[in-house]
């Protein structure tokens, strides 16, 4: 009796788990992938990434939670939507405006551009792509809530269709920088009747662009698949398959790009750099971005920081090319303007001015209250929090009291919001590579930089200035204005790096972290 | 036992709705607005408070309270704030992956861990028992984080026996779920010892021994079934706990389950999908509890009595089994 008791459980226990475990079997390729019959080729698409070239496989950092060009703020959505979508022009590996949905333009008036639409393109379900897609795009881009502070220049209403192929564009104002934003992921053309057909939401989830692929499937949480557009107007891509995966974690990034499980691993770590250089199965691309880290002085809620002679020496205190060197090593520069070198106009507006004596005698004569502790705000983000050590350190050493506090996201994004800060390490990338987007935080009344008038009046001639070089000319003034106005602790100008295959060519390290792997080709 | 299962269950009620009561306090009290996490730092405030009417923040917490509650009795469990899908889709796309990593994980702790939990007991200050000891020890204080990251080095970059990381099929479950199981072992092997070890020392062991029994026989065929009862709970905890889906390890290996999708909730305040996971999560830790004494009761019949309606009858029973063995 006993014994068969003892049996049972046994049996039981074994069985149960056993059962359990073929059962789920099943469970996570219903769950995991999908249908059951592509797991199969997923996996055989994730092991022989290193040897078919028909399939490009991409790592990405995080999930996007819709490929809605107007509806989300994530890098790899923006990416995934350079493939998805075309846009009426497309910005070249020089940095210069070529046609794409639009042959060609002209400019009617200094807020009117006439774009002429290509005849052949078509949507992938089916539809043909024309001017009223334009400007229901035009008009969408200008009012749904996350595209709206982007493209608030935009006019949809008065954008108007001149005939099926030909688009009167409008602006509120003469805006310089029109072709970098048309550019840009929030650029994207989508069809009008579908997204009128099943609204945002499903269209976001399942989205119908004219770009080089289309939308096949997205498996929560694990991958987005995207095929080869066969009837695509231009080039065609190089492999048929595209799978973006999404790897939180850095070192798995890597450690599956060296193990030829991904083509190609987004954002790699500054300490992985080396060794993925060593391997010559990999190449790593570790090239100037948009990026770039500063420290926010907010004069409203600091009195302190209105006093030009604080600020500078909060800056003299902190040796900048020491915390680039140890913190950031390769993958960045020591920042010495308000903008990165990447984006148009760029001039080099500072230099090392690290002196602690002088940070000093500035505090002092600016009579400065060394009893007060300085909040500095920073996410968990391990680079950040390194910095904002450093800099604490080096401010001590001049007697300036920072407490380090740490929040997660979503609380820095609120409090950001609300301008409820003393200072926060923040950074940021203009992903359209235009110097009047990289000047947010100057236009912003939030971060309390209390901008200089003269400053703002040359903000709006810059972003109305049509003629390049003029244009230039107005931005190397304003570097030069915020730069000596010491407005923002500028700490570092940070690079795209990406690992790939070796066998990856023609990979386009866009500056903004917004890659479009369109022209993406393998060698044999 | 119908009764006892009955009455557990009616329980269960009232803890899911203590967890969503508690979980939604939380929520209440965190900062991050999920507005604001939706539209991101640059958009406008009209924007950020039509986005709040919208998702209905601005209503009195016992209203949204009441409703999210009414809605989960209807079987609603809300909308994701980022993707716009049904929660009750969201939470049941990840899980079966959840469960298959868990099972996965039991499985592999509780085969490693019984196995030289045994040996140790019935060795004990041997060198086998010395290095399981140790080896429990090594488990319990290792990270996850680290534990993962070097055996993907080792097997995928090193060796290329395995690939690094997703969850794609069974060449795809062994890392993680070493990962996992490993340092859970370790409670395993230490409590079937230290189980064993108390069992052995039993009268009734001494008269087996005394009988002349073998001692292969009584150890498997005395000892055994009794020093598992713990080593179940321990088995069982190790279950729920995976259950609530792996957070670091789903992480490194890029695994699409609870963990993951409950980390990416909680960081975009998205509070439908928290509160439907969270809820998942504490019914599932329910009824493993209750499975597992379920299997008590299979396992020792003095727990088995306990379960019968009649308090009376109960205690007679007691009685008669302390007597049994005394």
């Amino acid at each position: 009796m006993k014994k068969s008791v003892k049996l049972t459980v046994l049996l039981a226990l074994v069985t149960a788990l056993t059962a359990c475990s073929s059962q789920p079997k099943n469970a996570p390729t219903a769950a995991g992938t999908g249908e059951p019959e592509k797991t199969a080729e997923a996996s055989q698409s994730g092991q022989t990434a290193g040897a078919d070239n028909s399939t490009l496989t991409v790592a990405y950092r995080t999930e996007a939670a819709n490929l809605d060009p107007h509806n989300n703020q994530s890098l790899t959505a923006f990416s995934l939507e350079m493939l998805i979508y075309d846009r009426l022009v497309e910005k070249n590996a020089d940095g210069e405006i070529v046609p794409s949905l639009a042959e060609s333009w002209e400019v009617i008036d200094d807020t009117t551009i006439r774009f002429h639409l290509r005849e052949d393109v078509s949507f992938s379900n089916g539809e043909k792509l024309t001017a009223e897609d334009v400007k229901y795009t035009i008009e969408r881009a200008e009012t749904m809530p996350n595209s709206s502070s982007f493209m608030k220049t935009f006019d949809g209403a008065g954008t108007t269709v001149v005939d099926e192929y030909t688009v009167d564009l409008k602006l509120h104002a003469p805006f310089a920088p029109v072709y970098n934003y048309l550019a840009s992921a929030r650029g994207s053309i989508v069809c009008k009747s579908e997204m009128e057909r099943v609204g945002s939401d499903a269209y976001g989830r399942n989205p119908v662009g004219s770009g080089p692929m289309v939308f096949s499937q997205w498996v929560a949480g694990d991958r987005i698949e995207l095929v080869r557009n066969e009837a695509y107007w231009g080039t065609k891509t190089a492999y048929e398959k595209f799978t973006a995966r999404f790897i939180a974690e850095a070192s798995s990034r890597e450690i599956e790009l060296e193990t030829g499980g991904v083509d190609v691993a987004l954002h790699i770590a500054s300490g992985d750099i080396a060794r993925l250089e060593e391997n010559p199965k990999t190449t790593v691309y570790n090239e100037p971005g948009y990026s770039q880290t500063m420290i926010t002085m907010n004069q409203n809620t600091c009195p302190s920081f209105k006093d030009k002679r604080v600020r500078e020496a909060f800056y003299k205190a902190l040796d900048i090319e020491g915390i680039g060197a140890t913190i950031y090593g390769s993958t960045a520069v020591p920042a010495y303007s308000i903008y990165p070198p990447a984006i148009m106009g760029y001039v080099q507006a500072g230099s090392d001015s690290y002196n602690p004596d002088e940070a000093k005698a500035l505090l002092d004569e600016a009579g400065f209250d060394y009893s007060q502790t300085f909040e500095l705000m920073t996410t968990d983000d391990a680079t950040a929090i390194s910095v904002c050590e450093a800099c604490k350190n080096m401010w001590n050493a001049v007697g300036i009291q920072v407490e380090i506090v740490t929040y997660d996201q979503a609380t820095m994004t609120e409090k950001v919001g609300a301008g409820e800060y003393q200072m926060q390490i923040s950074s940021s990338s203009a992903s359209s590579g235009d110097p009047d987007h990289a000047l947010y935080e100057w236009k912003s009344e939030v971060h309390g930089l209390n901008t200089p008038p003269e400053m703002m009046e040359l903000i709006a001639r810059g972003v109305q200035t049509y003629d390049a070089e003029e244009r230039k000319k107005i931005y190397a003034e304003i570097q030069e204005t915020g730069w000596n106005y010491y407005g923002e602790l500028m700490i570092a100008f940070s690079n795209v790096t990406y690992g790939a295959s070796s066998r990856v060519q023609n990979l386009d390290v866009q500056p903004g972290s917004v890659p479009n792997f369109a022209g993406l080709t393998f060698s044999e | 036992m119908l009764r006892y299962t009955g009455k557990r269950l009616l329980q269960m009620v009232f803890v899911l709705l203590g967890v969503s009561f508690i979980i939604f306090c939380l929520m209440e009290i965190t900062p991050g607005d999920p507005a604001r996490q939706i539209l991101g730092p640059d958009a406008s405030e009209e924007a950020v408070l039509a986005m709040r009417e919208e998702l209905r923040l601005d209503d009195p917490f016992a209203v949204r309270y009441i409703s999210y509650i009414a809605g989960v009795l209807h079987g609603d469990f809300g909308t994701s704030y980022t993707t716009k899908e049904p929660v009750i889709h969201e939470l049941f796309a990840r899980y079966p992956t959840t469960v298959l990593f868990a099972v996965l994980t039991v499985l592999i702790a509780s085969l490693i861990g019984i196995p030289l939990g045994i040996i140790s007991a019935t060795k004990q200050y041997s060198w086998v028992d010395s290095l399981s000891t140790s080896f429990a020890m090594l488990g319990v204080s290792i990270p996850t984080f680290w534990l993962g990251l070097m055996l993907m080095l080792l097997f995928a970059v090193k060796l290329e026996w395995l690939p690094a990381t997703g969850f794609y099929g069974p060449i795809y479950w062994i890392l993680p779920a070493i990962t996992v199981g490993l340092p859970a072992s370790a409670g395993i092997i230490r409590m079937t010892r230290s189980s064993m070890l108390e069992v052995v020392r039993l009268d009734y062991i001494r008269t087996a021994r005394a009988k002349g029994q073998t001692e292969r026989k009584i150890i498997y065929g005395h000892a055994l079934e009794n020093a598992m009862i713990p080593v179940i709970t321990v088995v069982g905890i190790t279950f729920g706990q995976s259950l609530g889906g792996q957070i670091v390890t789903e992480q490194v290996f890029a695994v699409p389950g609870l963990g993951k999708l409950m980390v990416e909730a909680i960081n975009s305040r998205n509070y439908p999908v928290v509160e439907g996971g969270v809820l998942l999560i504490a019914f599932a830790y329910c009824v493993i509890n209750l499975l597992v004494d379920i299997i008590y009761a299979y396992l020792d019949p003095r727990i088995k009595s306990q379960y019968s309606s009649s308090v009376k009858k109960r205690m007679k029973k007691e009685a008669a089994v302390h007597e049994g063995e005394s």
